[in-house]
């Protein structure tokens, strides 16, 4: 899992601009992305979330495949969700935890 | 080949049993949660309502997989037909709290003893759901046991809706022991017990035995 490398950096940091429609938290700082894999000119993002009964999947999951369509030489891209391993506050990155502090949310 | 077919087939239809009494369940909660007996009982019902309906599509989607479908996953507008009667006929707390606790249970017994037998396909459905399932065990449980504990005629209802519900549950468990092919693929362990898991945790409500199985 978060295995980043040079080819898909890019995306990862074109993650960064989608946010949890709860909290003004990127889905990579909420520790929802698990894995991006370039085949060709279409992305494979395996992903979480942090509850099985997440109102916003279909949200989040639009928001996701619009920004990476904005990259350079994306065709389309498919979006796999698993639940594990399980999502648990462990995953939020420390900017994230930063960002939950200053909004008064715990991330313990 | 025929046997697999035969243990997927025994696997969809449990699933299904599942998310059936999940989706039944999210209903009653909000219906009768929503005039619970404090405000605390009440947001907390609402909130688990939103979880069950959750565990259901996440079930009804995996279902949709097994049967080999592809694309979009369909809306779910209803249960198929399977969930047991004393969820479906929860009308009010007593009979919400006894539902909740003992169907929930039964299905605890199934989806632990699943994670037992460590298959790697239904490991790795099943663990958020079933972390997510423990705050709803423990808020029916608590519930359970204020009930039993209750004055008036309270215990004695509860107890009536607690072991209607909790026989249904061991009924239809009892089922799911019997299928053999559920073991032979791995999806159960073999010999699983789970009526005999129901009734330990039944049995945990109150003293006296509250719940008497038939």
């Amino acid at each position: 899992m978060d295995k980043r490398n040079t080819e898909t950096e890019k995306y990862w940091q074109a993650l960064k601009e989608v946010m949890d429609p709860e909290f003004p938290i990127s889905v990579v700082d909420m520790g929802l992305i698990y894995h991006i894999e370039k085949v060709d000119d279409e992305l494979h993002v395996t992903m979480t979330y942090t509850a099985v009964s997440c109102a916003c999947m279909e949200w989040i999951e639009q928001d996701i495949r619009d920004r990476l369509l904005k990259e350079k030489g994306v065709r389309d891209v498919h979006i796999h969700v698993v639940w594990d391993p399980p999502w648990t506050v462990d995953r939020i990155s420390p900017e994230g935890r930063e960002k939950l502090k200053y909004w008064g949310v715990s991330s313990t | 080949m025929e046997q697999r077919q035969s243990a997927v087939h025994s696997l969809i239809e449990l699933l299904e049993t599942i998310a059936d009494n999940k989706y039944v369940l999210g209903d009653r909660l909000v219906e009768v949660g929503v005039s619970g007996p404090n405000l605390e009982a009440t947001l907390a019902s609402i909130a688990m309502a939103q979880g069950e309906l959750g565990h259901a599509r996440l079930l009804y989607n995996w279902c949709f997989d097994l049967r080999g479908l592809k694309g979009k996953k369909p809306e779910i507008y209803g249960q198929t037909g399977k969930a047991l009667e004393s969820a479906v006929n929860v009308h009010n707390w007593i009979t919400l709290i006894a539902a909740l606790y003992a169907t929930n249970t039964a299905i605890d017994a199934v989806l632990q003893s699943a994670l037992d037998a460590n298959h790697p396909a239904i490991v790795s459905r099943i663990q958020k759901l079933i972390r997510e399932q423990q705050d709803h065990l423990v808020y029916a449980k608590h519930w359970a046991q204020q009930l039993a504990h209750e004055r008036g005629a309270v215990p004695h209802r509860f107890r009536e809706a607690l072991n209607a519900a909790a026989n249904e549950a061991a009924a239809w468990l009892k089922e799911v022991e019997s299928k053999e092919e559920l073991q032979q693929e791995g999806y159960l362990p073999n010999g699983v017990k789970l009526v005999e898991r129901l009734q330990q945790e039944l049995k945990t409500v109150a003293a006296e035995p509250f719940v008497q199985l038939k």
